[in-house]
């Protein structure tokens, strides 16, 4: 999900006297998938026409089309990024993961050397992507920016990763705190800046959640298995080696996929719920409102709307997850968005951008 | 003059709105409110394209702008003031639309059907020989230490059906490719050859002890051996990455790991195709060398009965497969006498 993702990274607005009324300001998302549908498609044939070169024009498009139909206290958000510029990002990106295929393909020796050098680079290039995508957001005229020093995007994006793993995930939670806080804490709207105030603690809580349901889940897909499967007599143990090797085979897979899109949206709503709770922009609060029946429901219903069109259900599927994920999202005011003043920044190149979506990294949760 | 449409005027320093009027008077836009008063030509306007509904941008050069919804810009500069390029046209145009998704979903399975395969030729024929080396020595390597253990053939029977092997004369063989049997023995994959890009097949002990002739063996190996001139293992290489990159990038972004289940599923047709075309393949070599073609069939049948004697049998699945249905092989192998 990155439309959604870049549009709410980015958030809101203003500040006032402790004695104003609290409201809740609700973000809207007002696109809807008959209209993105067209300029989805056209993007698609044009980018395919032109060998991908119009990809940078089509992003740029896809991009203003979500940013501009999320809306809070009447007015929108809006995108600055440059076609230009972001297909000189993605041809560099593609260079350089390009060499790491070809080195990996070679040899793994050449391949563990290439993925070392990336594995250097790439919190380098996250930090500039952070950049880029903010300082190419706006609201109200005014934009937003990013703060994060380099050192902390090697701590956050390097060394804590490495930490929790060798850990053995034991510190997962508090590598993915350090990252939250990397990223909303050094936001800023014009020169307003975002604060992140959530405890390593609820962190934890939520990973205990997500693995507990987790184990759970396993559990019982191992019992359903040994129920159905389990030769209980002699007649059946022949019925199952005739149709029943297929049968077990399809329900693993059905399991599997129920399964990653349970853990996927458990994921999403534990910790998107959490951090945005824990987001606050001057005396400004937020407040995220998912549910796991109701996001779950979206990703199945997506993914098998998606298979079962030939992929002519994507932008459908795009439009209903950024409704529901930037619909649940409010801001907790206490006065006005209006007093907002700009801040300034230089631009930065889109080469970490464009690395970031060819890893497929989401900063959405 | 225009009639007065309502926006909301913002100055680019403040993110204070303005509840302005806009009303247009001899090429020149008028921006009227309590708190802004600006008069601007209008050619000096940047004016945001149509984004299906969303709120059109009128951008004034210093920072500031209007957000106007679609239709009030429409009123305040009449249709031919907000002509838009090709592409918002297109968009704009139901029947070029549906001819667009329908163009779509044609290129998708032309792409798959035809284009893919067609690129991985090509993609597998550029790999330099060196490249092809290595990368069959390191795959040889990871297999000696996982599945495979030395052979129990004797020396004897491998000399005499590698010896028999190399009085085949192979049709279209690439020249540099140098065709390498070898021996070993493996629990895992039972009575089987495995080709490697490099021209080295690898015979196993099992696959050896149910042939009842050397010319079923060698019927086996001319498969095989299909797989090394037709490159298949790059083909498949390129064709599967093509198809997951493909695949992720449909689906990818609602959930990226459920599309490994459609990603299989279309790959192992690519695989079914590339065995029917080894078939083919071993067909012509077996009947340019004057060897009985029903030693193939009869080889397949062997194979397929040993399978069931150790429990894998063919079901619902099949076309989750990698190889196609072992009767639709032998019948194609006793068809083309």
């Amino acid at each position: 999900m990155q439309p959604v993702s870049a549009s709410d990274a980015t958030d809101v607005v203003s500040s006032l006297p402790d004695e104003a009324v609290t409201r809740y300001e609700p973000f809207r998302f007002t696109g809807t998938g008959g209209e993105y549908f067209r300029i989805w498609i056209v993007n698609v044939m044009l980018s395919v026409v032109t060998l991908g070169i119009y990809s940078a024009w089509a992003k740029v498009r896809r991009l203003q089309y979500f940013y501009r139909h999320t809306r809070i206290s009447g007015a929108s958000f809006d995108y600055h990024g440059k076609p230009l510029a972001l297909l000189k990002g993605r041809i560099l990106a593609s260079c350089l993961f390009g060499g790491y295929y070809a080195a990996s393909a070679i040899s793994p020796a050449a391949g563990v050397v290439a993925f070392a050098m990336l594995a250097a680079l790439l919190p380098w290039l996250l930090a500039r992507s952070l950049r880029f995508r903010l300082y190419n957001s706006s609201y109200r005229g005014l934009r937003f920016h990013f703060h994060g020093s380099t050192a902390e995007a090697y701590r956050v994006f390097l060394a804590l990763p490495a930490v929790a793993i060798v850990s053995l995930f034991m510190l997962a939670p508090l590598a993915h705190h350090r990252l939250k806080r990397f990223q909303h804490a050094n936001a800023a709207y014009g020169q307003t800046r975002f604060a992140f105030d959530a405890p390593v603690g609820a962190f934890y809580k939520s990973y205990l959640v997500i693995g507990g349901c987790l184990c759970l889940y396993i559990l019982a897909g191992v019992l359903i298995l040994l129920r159905v499967f389990a030769p209980s007599d002699p007649v059946g143990e022949e019925q199952f080696d005739l149709s029943g090797q297929s049968l077990f085979v399809g329900l693993v897979l059905v399991m599997y996929v129920l399964g990653v899109s349970i853990f996927w949206s458990l994921m999403t709503v534990q910790i998107r719920n959490l951090v945005w709770r824990h987001t606050s922009l001057g005396p400004h609060r937020f407040i995220s409102t998912l549910e796991l029946h109701k996001l779950l429901g979206i990703i199945v219903t997506n993914t098998l709307g998606i298979v079962f069109t030939l992929g002519l259900f994507k932008p459908y599927a795009q439009i209903r997850l950024a409704k529901y994920v930037i619909g649940e999202l409010s801001l907790v005011s206490s006065g006005t968005l209006d007093e907002f003043v700009a801040g300034s920044q230089p631009e930065t190149t889109a080469l970490g951008e464009e690395a970031a979506e060819l890893l497929d990294v989401d900063f959405g949760i | 003059m225009s009639p007065g449409v309502a926006a909301v005027y913002f100055d680019g320093h403040h993110s204070t709105p303005h509840a302005v009027t806009l009303k247009v008077e001899s090429a020149t836009l008028i921006v009227d409110g309590v708190t802004v008063n600006r008069t601007v030509s209008l050619h000096k306007l940047d004016i945001s394209e149509a984004l299906g509904t969303s709120p059109r941008l009128i951008r004034f050069g210093d920072g500031a702008f209007c957000e106007v919804d679609a239709a009030g810009l429409e009123m305040l500069l009449g249709r031919k003031g907000v002509a838009s390029r090709g592409v918002v046209r297109w968009e704009g145009n139901v029947r070029w639309v549906v001819a667009a998704a329908l163009l779509f979903v044609a290129t998708l399975i032309a792409a798959y059907r035809y284009a893919v395969p067609a690129i991985a030729v090509v993609a597998a024929n550029q790999v330099p020989a060196p490249i092809v080396d290595i990368i069959s020595r390191q795959v040889m390597a990871a297999l000696d230490s996982q599945i495979f253990e030395p052979t129990a053939v004797s020396s004897e029977r491998q000399a005499r059906l590698v010896e028999r092997f190399h009085r085949v004369r192979f049709p279209a063989a690439d020249p540099s490719v140098a065709f390498d049997v070898t021996f070993r023995k493996s629990d895992a994959l039972g009575p089987n050859a495995i080709a490697l890009p490099s021209g080295t097949i690898v015979v196993t002990d099992a696959l050896v002890a149910l042939a009842q002739s050397d010319e079923e063996l060698v019927a086996v190996l001319a498969h095989e051996a299909g797989h090394v001139a037709r490159r298949h293992g790059l083909r498949q290489l390129f064709q599967n990455s093509l198809v997951a990159l493909a695949v992720t990038w449909l689906v990818g972004d609602v959930s990226a790991i459920v599309a490994a289940a459609p990603t299989a599923l279309l790959q192992a047709k690519y695989s079914r195709d590339l065995e029917r075309e080894a078939d083919s393949y071993a067909l012509v070599a077996l009947r340019v060398n004057g060897i009985p073609t029903e030693h193939f069939a009869a080889m397949l049948e062997r194979l397929e009965h040993s399978a069931e004697d150790r429990g894998i049998t063919a079901g619902a699945l099949d076309y989750l497969s990698s190889h196609p249905v072992t009767s639709e092989r032998i019948e194609h192998v006793r068809q083309t006498h």
